[in-house]
């Protein structure tokens, strides 16, 4: 049998009759490889392959014109067709253009209803993007204004992939359309609606040259995709942007107040290339994300490289005879690699299983923080690169065990007993690998446990009101038409929509509880965002209307801080309530209290005055919001119809409410109302932190690990070094030295290599996190006290590392390798 | 003269893979101050067993030791290392020197961990090391010496601190004739000097210079033979 081989089955071997050196590398490699492997299967998906829908996406570009309206909120301008239709027009007629508007809508398709997403689109939109047209016309077709295009996923689920579809309708907002087509699902834009994916998609098209004839509307607000195909030179470059802006508002806004509002906003233009645009930030996290884990990897390789050096080390003899016996010590090292190739191999197949189930995971722990989610997979190029990752750590592991065993040491190890001396071991390649494991740690801490702090601090944070047992009932408009004219009245007091609410409180008085008529819980889905231009200070303004009910304050516990609360008798005045922040906006942090009993204008108009009766304290409308929502509030009697019609009630603490019980409550309150669903305050909580949560959690366990990892690796060595100081320590044993010296003697002799470590460690998280958070914004500022923590922890469990293996091994009797000498 | 080891009825056993080997069998003995006392017999015998119990560095099954008038048993890990430190000098075999430490830093140890003042240290330590003729190796580390040089070394770490017994392992085990003879002459000078030697050798030449002769075999004293003057003797 050849001695490559024989090393083979000695390997074999080994992993069932050595488990201590085994089973930690088997299971430390192969966690940290599969968390290496997914962040590069995440990589390669997201960074590397083709788009799976869109085509030719070297050539397509996203268009972005965004409009400041304050510090915090800033608006995509391109969110109506007419004004991509005016930008089209400006442009080389050679470019290529689409757009996509977004929002969700509910399709009854035979009768059964799906979430779906609304893509309303200029005609010609897919075909430009590339998107495989499954079934059906041309979008650019004569007919396409009149029908609809859906998904390839919902032709699925409501069609089973019949032809006939293109002969049936869909009722959609109110109206009943044909079927002309089925489009490709659109996967790599995130389309905002995380049912079914949003794969469930309903595309309605227009003629941009149409959408020209039509006069400018002055909304804002609403989410638009803009994407134009060409070649560099074609492209519109962000300047010109800016001048196609003010060449537009000029031409298409007449009023000249919306226009002076329009043109003094700071603007921001940007052209990308739509994959940019798709991964926005994604692209940094997942570089971060990949960072981290080889670091990891690198952590792990360390400890189980000082494991690796201890088990050779004790191989020493062997290694000298192998030699002697005329082996170069290249031969040594390759018979090493194949020896642990066994190893090696069973980490690898851990790995890759690992990496798969962690896959599978994914969209419970990134949530929608990454796209193309279901497109991320381990393929051939991921196995092949974990294979390579193993061999290189086995060929360098293999390399290193024997590189401080020269030639010289080699025959020194046979000519001595073994005993003495020549039994001390260098340690200088540890301690390397020491310090330069704790700078990785430090780092990794740093950054793990500032973001896990964000997330806390976002997710536990004071919202500014308490969370009795409330519930939010809300119901489907079915009728589109009927819900946009609810919102049309002159005084709320009366209106349908008014009636249409008092209605529906008395049927809920029914279930028990305390009815507060406003639409939502103080933690809402929707906020409405009202801007205006201050007339005296000419300012623009921008704060949260959020309507008021008899009882809000008081049930939420939302403390009045000034002046007194609304009072039904108020519901037919222009009185108000404020919170706090706006409040000090109008009159500073001092005299915020004067704003009572001060009539207020919300705009030019001389009717748009408000008289403020109360100040109350400010409060969290959103956990998680996309934008900031700390923004001034003035609360007022009157309602908008929103995209449900939702109440809120207080339940005695213990009941919960179904949906059966309020719908029976609610009975026929309107034929053009369905769908209840009841959502408690909790629920609505926990939905809105889960995915901050889980972000924590993870980044948690990131922190963990590296602990942990720093903690093996470090009493690691501290065992090796004490081990191979055990003679040392005998002799001094022998010479009087009592037990707590010698533990101060390998407390010194490490200390120096952790003082190091630490104190590069926290100037290497400093700045380096400092330079990663310049490149990726999701990452928060920097903050010393948790930076501080970091190398307090990190210092405490390194003296803990080193002290416990320490003392353990002068506790089991030194003295014994010099009786046995 | 003073008793500065007195041991009754010392038993040793160990207890490896359900196999209880017997390596001493109800030693008793005892050795006066200024005595220089040879222990003998065939490898395996249970010498170097004994001298590691009169050393502190193991300590008996059955049986009572005292050193110095100092009753071993029941002592705690720090308190024997207290004894062996305040009376005890112990040469090995193989030297057992650091080699990390200078000669100095070696001859040093003992004097540092009782804590004495630094010039006081020093004093002894070069005094020592004149007496074993390796003052001129002070700053040497040990692997820049030779094997003799460094035995001689580690007589003088044993003697540094003055003890009341200096034990004494093969010292020519390692050793080739010449270095071997200089250190037991070494050792002969000491004892006339003073000092109370304890010597484990299976060496006859070095064993019939010593007071005392004491045989062991299978554990147990087989004879004892008292030398009668030792006052000519020198290494041959």
């Amino acid at each position: 049998m050849s001695l490559y081989l024989s090393a083979a089955k000695q390997g074999v071997i080994r992993l069932f009759t050595l488990p201590r050196l085994s089973l930690p590398l088997i299971v430390t490699l192969g966690l940290t490889l599969a968390a290496v492997l997914t962040v590069l299967a995440i990589a390669n998906t997201l960074l590397l392959k083709p788009l799976p829908d869109i085509k030719d996406e070297k050539n397509i570009y996203s268009v972005d014109v965004t409009l400041h309206i304050s510090d915090g909120i800033r608006v995509p301008f391109l969110s109506e067709l007419n004004r991509v239709a005016h930008m089209q027009q400006y442009y080389s007629q050679e470019l290529g253009w689409g757009h996509i508007q977004v929002g969700d809508s509910n399709v009854e398709i035979n009768t059964r209803q799906y979430n779906a997403t609304r893509l309303v689109s200029a005609s010609g939109t897919p075909e430009m993007l590339g998107l495989d047209l499954v079934l059906g016309q041309s979008t650019s077709s004569e007919e396409a204004k009149h029908g609809v295009w859906i998904s390839e996923s919902l032709w699925h689920v409501a069609f089973g992939q019949r032809n006939n579809a293109l002969n049936s309708t869909i009722e959609f907002a109110g109206e009943t359309r044909p079927v002309l087509g089925v489009l490709a699902d659109l996967k790599s834009v995130d389309l905002g609606n995380d049912a079914n994916d949003g794969y469930y998609q309903v595309w309605l098209f227009n003629d941009p040259l149409e959408a020209l004839t039509q006069p400018e509307a002055l909304s804002l607000g609403s989410r638009g995709l803009t994407f134009v195909k060409g070649t560099a030179e074609l492209l519109p470059t962000e300047e010109s942007l800016n001048d196609w802006y003010k060449d537009y508002v000029e031409a298409s806004v007449t009023d000249e107040r919306p226009k002076a509002f329009l043109l003094g906003k700071p603007l921001t233009t940007q052209i990308q290339p739509v994959r940019d645009a798709f991964m926005g930030e994604s692209r940094m996290l997942v570089i971060a994300l990949l960072i981290a884990m080889i670091s990891l990897l690198v952590m792990a390789c360390l400890n189980l490289f000082n494991m690796f050096i201890a088990h050779y080390q004790g191989r020493n003899k062997e290694f000298s005879i192998q030699f002697c016996m005329g082996s170069p010590v290249q031969r040594l090292r390759r018979m090493i690699f194949v020896e642990n190739l066994p190893m090696f191999t069973f980490a690898t197949l851990l790995g890759l299983l690992a990496a798969h189930w962690l896959i599978r995971l994914l969209p419970v722990l990134a949530g929608d923080n990454l796209p193309l989610l279901e497109h991320i997979n381990i393929d051939i190029s991921s196995i092949l690169i974990g294979g390579l990752i193993v061999v290189i750590i086995n060929a360098l592991f293999s390399y290193i065990a024997l590189m401080h065993v020269d030639k010289h040491a080699l025959t020194e190890s046979l000519n001595s007993s073994g005993k003495g001396t020549p039994s001390q071991q260098k340690q200088s390649l540890g301690r390397v690998l020491m310090v330069f494991q704790l700078v990785l740690a430090c780092l990794l801490l740093t950054v793990s446990l500032i973001s896990a702090k964000q997330s806390f601090d976002k997710v536990y944070r004071d919202l500014g009101f308490d969370l009795p047992n409330a519930f939010e009932i809300a119901m489907d408009y079915k009728d589109e038409q009927w819900q946009q004219s609810l919102d049309t009245y002159e005084d709320y007091v009366g209106s349908e929509l008014y009636l249409l609410r008092e209605s529906l409180a008395e049927r809920l008085d029914a279930l028990g509880g305390k009815v507060i008529n406003v639409a939502n819980l103080p933690l809402r889905v929707n906020v409405e965002i009202s801007a205006f231009e201050d007339p005296d200070t000419q300012e623009t303004r921008t704060m949260i209307v959020a309507p008021w009910a008899e009882g809000f304050f008081p049930e939420f516990s939302i403390e009045l801080l000034a002046g007194r609360d609304l009072l039904p008798e108020d519901k037919d005045t222009n009185n108000v309530v404020v919170d706090r922040r706006f409040a000090e906006e109008r009159l500073g942090s001092k005299d915020w209290q004067d704003i009572v009993g001060k009539p207020l204008r919300m705009g030019r108009d001389a009717e748009n005055v408000v008289n403020v009766v109360g100040v109350v304290e400010n409060v969290e409308p959103a956990i998680g919001a996309p934008i900031d929502l700390s923004l001034p509030t003035l609360y007022r009697f009157r309602e908008r119809t929103g995209s449900r019609l939702s109440m809120v009630v207080i339940m005695p603490d213990g009941k919960t409410l179904s949906e059966q019980e309020v719908s029976e409550v609610i009975g026929d309150l309107d034929a053009r109302l369905g769908n209840v669903s009841v959502t408690s305050i909790e629920q609505r909580w926990e939905s809105m932190t889960q995915t901050t949560r889980l972000n924590m959690y993870v980044v948690l366990t990131v922190a963990a690990l590296t602990l942990i990892l720093a903690v093996i690796g470090v009493s690691g060595l501290s065992q090796m070094t004490a081990a191979q100081k055990r003679y040392e320590m005998a002799v001094r044993m022998a010479t009087g030295a009592k037990q707590l010296s010698l533990l101060k003697l390998l407390l010194k002799d490490a200390g120096l290599m952790l003082i190091l470590g630490l104190v590069l460690g926290f100037v290497v998280s400093v700045f380096g996190y400092q330079y990663m958070a310049s490149l990726v914004e999701q990452l928060p500022d920097f903050t010393w006290t948790v930076s501080m923590m970091v190398g307090l922890v990190l210092a405490l469990a390194m003296l803990i590392s080193v002290a416990v293996p320490s003392w353990r091994t002068i506790q089991s009797d030194p003295m014994r390798v010099l009786r046995e000498l | 003269m003073k008793t500065i080891v007195s041991m009754r009825d010392i038993h040793k056993s160990y207890l490896g893979q359900q196999i209880e080997t017997h390596a001493l069998r109800g030693i008793s003995l005892e050795v006066k101050q200024g005595e220089f006392v040879a222990i003998t017999g065939p490898s395996g015998c249970g010498k170097s067993t004994l001298l590691t119990i009169m050393g502190l560095l193991d300590s008996a099954t059955e049986g009572s030791y005292e050193i110095a008038g100092i009753d071993t048993r029941g002592l705690k890990v720090d308190q024997r290392t207290t004894v062996r430190n305040q009376h005890i000098g112990y040469v090995f075999q193989s030297f057992n020197l650091i080699d990390s430490l200078t000669v100095f830093e070696n001859v040093a140890l003992p004097l540092e961990h009782r804590g004495e003042r630094k010039e006081v240290v020093k004093a002894a330590v070069i005094e020592a090391l004149e007496k074993v003729g390796m003052g001129h190796r002070m700053q040497y580390q040990p692997n820049q010496i030779s094997g003799g040089q460094q035995q001689r070394v580690a007589i003088a770490r044993a003697l540094v601190g003055k003890p009341d017994l200096i034990l004494v392992d093969e010292p020519t085990g390692n050793l080739d004739t010449k270095n071997g003879d200089a250190v037991m002459q070494l050792l002969l000078e000491l004892n006339k000097q003073g000092a109370t030697i304890v010597m484990v050798t299976h060496d006859s030449r070095y064993s019939g210079l010593a007071h005392r002769q004491i045989q062991l075999l299978d554990g147990k004293v087989v004879a004892e033979q008292q030398v009668k003057s030792q006052t000519d003797k020198e290494v041959a």
